[in-house]
């Protein structure tokens, strides 16, 4: 699960690059919306680099269901 | 000799049906490598969406009799269902039980020289993406030394709609690992490039079937948006629709490739407008959930063939977004108004930055658009172009960021905010 989440942590980086947060900040219970500070727009690239890192595509019900990053490297972890 | 007649019987007469519900298009990623005559044994590496897949499968080698690995909720133990299965080609694998005969099998017809079909996920995939796969097929092409061939089917088994296999190129394990026993970690890593490359054909499919549904001019499909076309353009000697800085010989409007209208919204008949001026190019529409009413099922299907794709503005709608994308990939035309709703003060100010991301990730030219507000009878709807622009121009770099994309909606309604300015101040010639 941590090579995810490091994953993730990088492609949120190329989104976000202005951002201060650290890898070491980001655990499995921070939230997606409240948490990193995406706008809907940004929600949607997040998912378009996953999609892309992971060669995988996700439904709106499964991205509705990811309030936390422990979610998302959840769901990875058993389909990607 | 009789299970051999049968064969080819009942493969000569399903035949017709096959073409006729699979309708399959294959797309090679190299035709020399791999193709429809392709000889010697092979293992097909695949995907698993529906229990139709063999029947596809089957037929992609049109002359040669493909084998398959069948579980045991398909392939019966005894009776006239286990006699046809062993005679279309079936080896039972059942996975109730550590029962490893299937491997010999399967070893011993790919030293006859056989194509076996392999799905590796062990079970149809319930969530449309490519599931883990089971490491078996590895230590069979490590033994016989026979190369595998990745391919991806989009699992489309509709009556009317067409199937899409994508064959990729051999893979040749012993190039990666020259063993005897490998190790554990050695299987792993190999079964998991394979499954890469599968779901590389995945994605790669997808972008083939845009530029055959959204590129091509010629198809039956499009018979209702061209008519959408018809019907806006007959509309312009009511509204009287008319384009301004078309640019030397109207080169805006003859543009080639992906293309990104955006513009103000002050009307119902902004689509109209645009569509009009875009009567050369095939339109597609990113339109509001609230114009598909509930119960209109008729209308919410005309507005779906004329080329409306419905987005939910409240919600992050990624499907309506990858329909979107899918238009762009394709090399088609979206028009997109990023105010997302209609503003009648012709205000240029609340807009989203979807446009951008769109832009950024199909590389479309963004063609700004000015709408005037002229609700008038006999008066002309003016359509006013500004620069062409492209994302690349913007920002160069391979990650850019959502601060780029907010950049480039501003130069872009910066670009719209200054075509309104002019047509307020000064007018504007064609």
């Amino acid at each position: 699960m941590e090579e995810i989440i490091d994953e993730l942590y990088e492609i949120y980086k190329n989104i976000e690059q202005d951002s201060e947060l650290k890898r070491e900040d980001v655990t499995p219970e921070l939230r997606i919306k409240e948490d990193l500070g995406l706008n809907s727009i940004g929600l949607l690239y997040l998912v378009m680099g996953i999609e892309k890192a992971f060669c995988i595509s996700l439904k709106n019900s499964s991205i509705e269901s990811f309030i936390t990053i422990g979610d998302v490297a959840k769901y990875l972890e058993e389909n990607a | 000799m009789i299970s051999w007649l049968m064969y080819w019987y009942l493969r000569v007469s399903a035949w017709p049906i096959y073409w006729l519900m699979f309708a399959r298009r294959t797309y090679y990623k190299d035709k020399k490598d791999v193709n429809k005559f392709y000889k010697g044994p092979a293992i097909i590496v695949s995907n698993h969406k529906s229990i139709k897949d063999f029947p596809l499968m089957m037929f992609f080698m049109p002359f040669r009799k493909m084998y398959c690995q069948m579980s045991e909720a398909v392939y019966k133990k005894k009776g006239f269902n286990a006699w046809i299965m062993k005679v279309m080609g079936g080896i039972r694998v059942d996975r109730t039980n550590s029962e490893m005969s299937f491997l010999d099998k399967t070893e011993e017809l790919l030293e006859k020289g056989k194509v076996v079909a392999i799905f590796p996920e062990g079970k149809l995939s319930t969530n449309g993406n490519v599931g883990k796969f089971g490491n078996s097929y590895i230590l069979l092409a490590l033994r016989t030394g026979v190369p595998i061939i990745p391919v991806y089917t989009d699992g489309q088994y509709k009556f009317g709609k067409r199937c899409h296999l994508s064959v990729g190129k051999k893979i040749f394990l012993g190039d990666y690992c020259e063993e005897v026993n490998p190790s554990r970690e050695t299987i792993e890593s190999l079964n998991k490039m394979v499954r890469r490359e599968v779901m590389k054909l995945g994605q790669e499919q997808r972008h083939l079937i845009n530029v055959d549904r959204y590129g091509k001019l010629l198809a039956l499909r499009n018979f209702m948006k061209d008519n959408g076309r018809l019907t806006v353009f007959t509309s312009g000697l009511y509204f009287k629709f008319k384009a301004f800085n078309v640019g030397p010989h109207k080169e805006k409007l003859k543009a080639k490739g992906p293309l990104l209208l955006i513009a103000n919204h002050i009307s119902f008949i902004d689509p109209f407008s645009v569509i009009a001026t875009f009567w050369r190019r095939r339109v597609y529409i990113l339109t509001a959930e609230v114009v598909f009413t509930e119960g209109h099922n008729f209308r919410n299907w005309l507005l779906k063939e004329i080329g409306c794709i419905r987005i939910d503005r409240y919600s992050n709608d990624k499907e309506a977004f990858e329909k979107a994308v899918d238009v762009l990939d394709g090399g088609g035309t979206l028009l997109i108004f990023p105010n997302g709703r209609i503003h009648r003060d012709e205000s240029t100010d609340d807009y989203k930055s979807g446009a951008a991301l769109l832009a950024a990730r199909t590389g479309a030219t963004v063609q700004p658009i000015f709408l005037k507000n002229q609700m008038k009878k006999w008066h002309k709807v003016e359509v006013h172009l500004g620069t062409p622009k492209t994302f690349k121009e913007y920002c160069d770099k391979e990650y850019p960021s959502t601060q780029d994309m907010a950049g480039f909606m501003d130069e872009l309604f910066g670009e719209i905010n200054f075509i309104k300015n002019e047509v307020e101040n000064n007018g504007r010639d064609n």
